[in-house]
């Protein structure tokens, strides 16, 4: 599931607030049934979606996070992950899997699966499916995004056809995340597939689905309908009995369609916008904590940024609460460090950076830095301090950023050349590491692990630490909390790593985005949360 | 016969397309030297998408920022401002200079001067565009002489150089261009110079090809002119009115293409102000503050509409003198 990887998704988007886990949760029995007052059965809702569909194949996707949304409404996974990471690591409620246990020494996890679920076709959900699922997503022919998920889990038993076991290699902290992610695929249909054509196969053509909703119709670059399936084992949930996935590619064409009504819901409005949607009576706005957060990624390797002094010097000199108030206005939070604020393992004693310029003026005249011929600009064995600030091309946010920080380090003498770059070019050049400094954003995972960020990078292994920071005690206390299974113990660790990169400031961390979903006011029993916008969507129905 | 009987003559269409572009022109000179820094950034908070005709007590202080407040109010060691709707305190002591600014057609996103924008982006449009005219007109004339006059293998060669170029379609050959080299206003007038000669080139071999045949100029090899001397004293001069006619209407074309590359984020670069890029960040904007698009658009048609009524202007002169 998208929740698990780290992604780019938002440099795509011109809101830059995409992005999420897509999780259901089982249904709450308090709700009522629909007769008389409770929810009505019925109606359709318009979804605005930025792109179309590739696959509904999880194996074949890339990830984007519109995509995954979709692929969750159609197929079962075997638990929900819950939107309750602040307070410790995510737990799950039942979904396919009604119970589930460990065995004594851990190695070993049980699921047991529900005997009412049905494939679009008729055929039983069964563990042959989980097995199925689990073979291709360890298939190296399919080639699966995050595929490296699963690298502890060496088989997947089936018990009898309701009843399926994990066998783990080793026992570590995430092993039911772990288990549980990616959705489960229908080994009668697509078991005929054999792996190697998996990558070329149009499973459109082939598709049975599981879940609340089945695939009705679909015009590439229009629309994706998706009706209610009366098989699904929460009957009489879904209430509603479509839902209708609108490609509007640019973000104005939504929100004007939803102003006009022919949008009912608008899964990620631009911070600038959100005082209209707030001020139409027809419209409501959810806000909560996205895990988007942005940076300046400085390039420790050269050797302009090598010395921490300086990175710590342009964080103090860039006045980065005025930046973030301004350019969300209200929708964002200033960052801290590596673990963002709204998740469990984050640090409440890091200290903030202040906006100092005269403490950041001191710190590059110390590591050399001063205005030795008067022009304005500060130099250090004749070289100026004038460097290129990537950002993405036609991207609001990051354009008024960059202006924002040329003006602040303007005042202390350095030279900022915002230059917009085109996407794919700006991945490109960042991964080669063919740059001076970038504004960047990353959506982090529910899983907290610094690896691939900030560790090292090991020749060979993937790695996101695109800005060559290096630091060998941070490295090693990585490695240590990732093996950690107890989460109070690990925590400790946390704490210091998060202290030692705030001190290093490989990165100037910017802000933590708020995601900003509007919806119809008379959608009634959504409950939009961190876990996704659809986390709900059985109990979702219309007021009368 | 005086400049102005002679500016009386002229065609209504060559006076209104003259005087526009001058005037444009005269903007785009002088003035910068009238309005404030296109580039400052007063109050990305406070002062960002002002309404035309807004006005701010701006305080500027020593650290080099500024705050634009509703109001200020000087009480003992202090200004007590309201900005954005807060009351806050500043040391007087900080502040260098406060004054009362108006903001005449209002502020961008960041909280910029948009008069001071436009003007400053009239002196990068227009000047992209006419300095890219005359690094066109250069090689065109140039091209276009040497292959009318020369004929045969040269011409051949020349010419077929020139189908091949004006068949690559003109948007991606430029996106890819610029793609490449390091955005700058230098890089964008020769890459818009070197991709628009080519219709110069063919426009002036025509005219040397029909004239190279006329009795004035086998008079003037017959008495042992140069080649040289014929082109720039026989050529040129009567070649001039088509040029003219060409080089107006593709005076609008270059600024055009300037302000869609900048708009597509590959001309002027931030914080430069450019009427392309000015459309571009209106853009983002525009349901709520559309005369920010709207001005620089505006400002753009009305350009490329003045260099096509000297154009028309100058080829209905010419009719009128040959009767």
């Amino acid at each position: 599931m998208t929740a698990r990887r780290r992604t780019l998704s938002a440099l795509l988007a011109a809101a830059a607030l995409l992005g999420s886990l897509a999780c259901r949760r089982t249904p709450v029995p308090a709700v009522k049934e629909p007769t008389g007052e409770g929810p009505q059965p019925g109606g359709q809702v318009v979804v605005a979606a930025l792109a179309d569909i590739t696959t509904l194949n999880e194996y074949q996707s890339s990830g984007d996070a519109g995509e995954a949304e979709v692929i969750d409404l159609l197929f079962p996974a075997l638990m929900v992950e819950q939107p309750d990471y602040q307070l410790h690591p995510p737990s799950f409620a039942p979904r396919l899997a009604t119970s589930w246990e460990f065995s004594a020494d851990n190695r070993d996890l049980t699921f047991h699966l529900r005997p009412d679920a049905r494939w679009s076709d008729g055929t039983p959900v069964t563990a042959e499916d989980v097995r199925f699922t689990f073979l291709a997503q360890k298939d190296p022919r399919v080639d699966s995004v995050g595929m490296e998920i699963k690298d502890f889990i060496k088989d997947v038993e089936v018990v009898d056809p309701h009843t399926v076991r994990f066998h783990f290699s080793r026992v570590y902290p995430y092993q039911l995340m772990d288990a549980n992610d990616g959705h489960i695929v229908p080994a009668h249909a697509w078991g005929k597939v054999p792996f190697d054509k998996w990558r070329t196969t149009d499973f459109e053509k082939i598709l049975v689905t599981g879940g609340p909703f089945r695939l009705a119709a679909h015009i590439p670059q229009q629309t994706i309908v998706l009706q209610r399936d009366p098989t699904y084992w929460n009957a009489p949930r879904p209430y509603l009995d479509r839902l209708v996935f609108r490609i509007l590619p640019d973000m104005a064409g939504q929100l004007a369609q939803l102003f006009a009504g022919d949008v009912d819901l608008v899964p990620s409005v631009a911070p600038q916008e959100a005082d209209r949607v707030v001020a139409d009576p027809d419209l409501r706005l959810v806000e909560y904590p996205s895990r988007l957060w942005g940076l300046v990624g400085w390039n420790n390797r050269r050797s302009m940024f090598a010395d921490r002094r300086v990175r710590r010097a342009l964080s103090l000199g860039i006045n980065r609460k005025a930046l973030v108030d301004t350019v969300f206005r209200g929708h964002a939070k200033l960052a801290t460090g590596p673990v963002l604020s709204s998740m469990w393992a984050f640090d409440r004693s890091l200290p903030q950076l202040p906006y100092d310029q005269a403490q950041a003026a001191a710190l590059l005249a110390q590591a050399g830095w001063r205005d030795t011929n008067g022009d304005g600009i500060l130099d250090r064995r004749d070289r100026v301090f004038a460097f290129d600030l990537l950002y993405p091309a036609a991207n609001t946010l990051r354009r008024q950023m960059a202006l924002l920080i040329q003006a602040d380090l303007a005042r202390l003498g350095i030279k900022v050349r915002p230059v917009q770059v085109e996407f794919t070019s700006l991945i490109s050049r960042a991964e080669a590491g063919d740059f001076d400094a970038v504004l960047w954003v990353w959506e982090e995972a529910t899983k907290i692990d610094l690896t691939s960020t900030w560790s090292t990078p090991s020749p060979g292994q993937g790695s996101n630490n695109f800005i060559g920071y290096s630091n060998p005690e941070v490295d090693r206390l990585i490695a240590v909390a990732r093996e950690e299974p107890d989460y109070t113990r690990a925590k400790v660790l946390l704490d210091r790593i998060q202290e030692a990169i705030v001190a290093d400031q490989p990165v100037t961390f910017l802000y933590e985005a708020n995601r900003l979903v509007a919806t119809s006011r008379r959608l009634e029993g959504a409950d939009i949360n961190a876990a996704g916008v659809f986390f709900n969507i059985d109990d979702w129905y219309w007021s009368r | 016969m005086s400049a102005v009987a002679a500016f009386a003559r002229w065609p209504r269409r060559l006076q209104a397309g003259a005087a526009g572009l001058a005037l444009l022109a005269l903007v785009a000179v002088a003035g910068p030297w009238f309005t404030a820094n296109p580039d400052a950034i007063v109050d990305a908070r406070a002062a960002a998408l002002l309404p035309p005709g807004a006005t701010r007590f701006v305080l500027v202080r020593y650290d080099g920022t500024t705050m634009a407040c509703e109001s200020a109010r000087r009480l003992g060691p202090d200004w007590v401002v309201t900005r954005d709707g807060a009351v806050q305190t500043v040391p007087a002591g900080t502040v260098a200079r406060a004054g009362v600014r108006r903001f005449w057609l209002g502020t961008d996103t960041v909280g910029r001067d948009v008069l001071a924008r436009l003007i400053s982006g009239a002196r990068v449009s227009l000047g992209v565009g006419a300095l890219a005219l005359v690094v066109a007109l250069v090689l065109g004339i140039g091209a276009g002489l040497l292959a009318g006059w020369t004929g045969g293998v040269v011409d051949a060669l020349l010419m077929r150089f020139v189908d091949a170029l004006l068949a690559v379609p003109m948007l991606f050959l430029l996106l890819f261009l610029a793609a490449v080299f390091r955005p700058s206003l230098g890089v964008l007038v020769l890459i818009l110079g070197f991709s628009s000669w080519m219709g110069v080139a063919r426009l002036v071999r025509g005219q040397v090809l029909s004239l190279k045949e006329r009795e004035f100029i086998l008079a003037a090899r017959a008495i042992g002119a140069s080649g040289w001397r014929i082109a720039f004293t026989h050529l040129l001069p009567n070649a001039l009115t088509p040029i003219a006619q060409d080089g107006a209407l593709r005076l609008g074309d270059l600024i055009l293409v300037e302000a869609a590359l900048s708009y597509l984020g590959l001309g002027a670069q931030p914080p430069t102000a450019s009427w392309g890029t000015m459309v571009a960040e209106g853009q983002e904007v525009l349901a709520s503050t559309w005369w920010l698009t709207m001005l620089p658009t505006v400002l753009i048609a009305a350009t490329v509409i003045a260099a096509a009524l000297a154009a028309d202007g100058v080829q209905e002169l010419a009719r009128r003198e040959q009767t």
